[in-house]
């Protein structure tokens, strides 16, 4: 979060600052990357076209930091659909919006993760129902308010307190295995 | 919880995490699920800049000359409009003058990767003076020709920025000096350059008084005909936000 500098960074960088749109930037692209980790290998492709929309509509943002965060996102989020759209036409698959991220779970849903890292955490978290992943991504690295993911993603603040609930236990206890597992090996080698 | 992730925690994060902040905070397993996804951006996540500057530059940041006709630069509100942004950059500490001086110039490679190797520094950086001062040394500044029709808007911007200390920061200003023949000069170049209009033969200042009735004959130059030259605009395409630093004291 870029605080109490917000408003002036952001009014620096509508004026045409390239160091407070570099700040701006920085602040952002590493949680936007994470989230959009959800889309597999797209995710730093998907990124850069949220930029480039973003600073296409820069002068005309007005808001807040949450406000800006919500936008960045939900624009992230839109890229993303439309790349998951696009390549499961490519492939001749079925596509549903709401399942941009739930087709790269599979792929470590078995797998054994040692989640020593952010990369590691975010593996585990692609293993996640779609849903809880994505409010987990947008409440804990976005830092979005309930009311801004609802709204993002089109459902109740209930709902998004439930899945990003249950989403955080699932991966405590994912975690939690993990470690019992590491645990059982190390006695098994001492 | 290893004491390698220095993640800036939810309690650093926006204010408005209310209820989930308790609850990871009441659960050291949550806490620590969230320190992991929260961590320090890896390198990876810091780099790829270039694409999202060079949109920015193209965007919002587009360079005013750039935008003119070639021919409109040499006008009076070009030379105006240049020179302001000059007074204006002096009074921001430089800042603007990069951005202004690079958008002269065509983007190198080079420094397009120049600015998206260093996002840290310019992304962190408050000085920033000191991070235009560097990146100077690869976007070869030139500034306006203050041997030619850029010197009036030059010298009344110098008489705004005059006392201050980094006036002679700003390339603009070099070139004034230097037109000048040394920074002591200059107030005695500026006092002999003339305005615009002033001193050619092509007359721009407003008549004395207007001519009234209808002229005696018709004149013999078909109406069709344009003139050589499109009159300045009256406002420039884009207007300078930071009115409250115009350099000529005007508010």
């Amino acid at each position: 979060m870029i605080g109490a500098d917000f408003e002036k960074v952001l009014a620096d960088a509508q004026a045409g600052d390239e160091y407070a749109f570099a700040r701006l930037w920085r602040d952002l692209n590493p949680a936007l990357l994470r989230y959009l980790s959800l889309g597999g290998e797209m995710a730093e492709e998907v990124a850069a076209e949220t930029w480039t929309t973003v600073v296409r509509g820069l002068r005309r943002f007005e808001g807040d930091e949450t406000a800006w965060r919500a936008w960045v996102f939900t624009t992230a989020r839109r890229r993303a659909v439309d790349a998951g759209r696009k390549r499961a036409r490519e492939a001749g698959l079925g596509w549903r919006a709401s399942t941009w991220a739930s087709d790269t779970a599979a792929d470590s849903a078995d797998a054994v993760v040692d989640a020593a890292t952010t990369e590691d955490m975010l593996r585990l978290v692609r293993t996640l129902p779609a849903a809880q992943a994505e409010a987990v991504l947008l409440r804990v690295v976005a830092g979005l308010p309930v009311a801004e993911v609802a709204e993002l993603l089109g459902r109740t603040p209930g709902s998004i307190r439930v899945a990003c609930h249950r989403g955080l236990e699932s991966l405590a206890k994912k975690l939690s295995k993990q470690d019992v597992t590491q645990s059982d090996l190390r006695a098994l080698r001492g | 919880m290893s004491n390698e992730f220095h993640g800036e925690g939810l309690h650093d994060r926006a204010g408005s995490h209310d209820d989930l902040l308790d609850e990871v905070a009441a659960n050291p397993e949550l806490a620590r699920v969230a320190f992991l996804l929260t961590a320090r951006p890896s390198e990876r996540e810091l780099s790829g800049f270039d694409g999202p500057l060079e949109a920015f530059r193209a965007h919002v940041s587009a360079p005013i000359p750039q935008r003119r006709r070639p021919s409109m630069i040499s006008t009076l509100a070009g030379a105006k409009l240049g020179a302001t942004i000059a007074g204006i950059a002096v009074g921001l500490g430089g800042a603007a003058t990069v951005a202004y001086v690079s958008a002269s110039t065509p983007a190198t490679p080079e420094t397009r990767a120049t600015a998206a190797a260093t996002p840290t520094q310019a992304g962190a950086a408050t000085d920033a003076g000191k991070d235009a001062k560097g990146q100077n040394d690869t976007a070869t500044p030139v500034g306006p020709d203050a041997t030619g029709s850029a010197a009036y808007g030059l010298c009344t911007a110098w008489k705004g920025v005059a006392q201050n200390g980094k006036a002679m920061e700003s390339v603009a200003f070099q070139n004034l000096a230097t037109a000048a023949g040394g920074e002591d000069e200059i107030e005695a170049f500026c006092a002999e350059v003339e305005a615009p209009g002033e001193s050619g033969d092509r007359a721009t200042g407003k008549p004395e008084s207007a001519p009234t009735g209808k002229p005696e004959s018709v004149p013999s130059v078909s109406p069709t005909q344009r003139p050589d030259a499109t009159p300045a605009p009256a406002t420039p395409d884009t207007v300078p936000t930071a009115s409250p630093s115009h350099p000529t004291g005007r508010s």
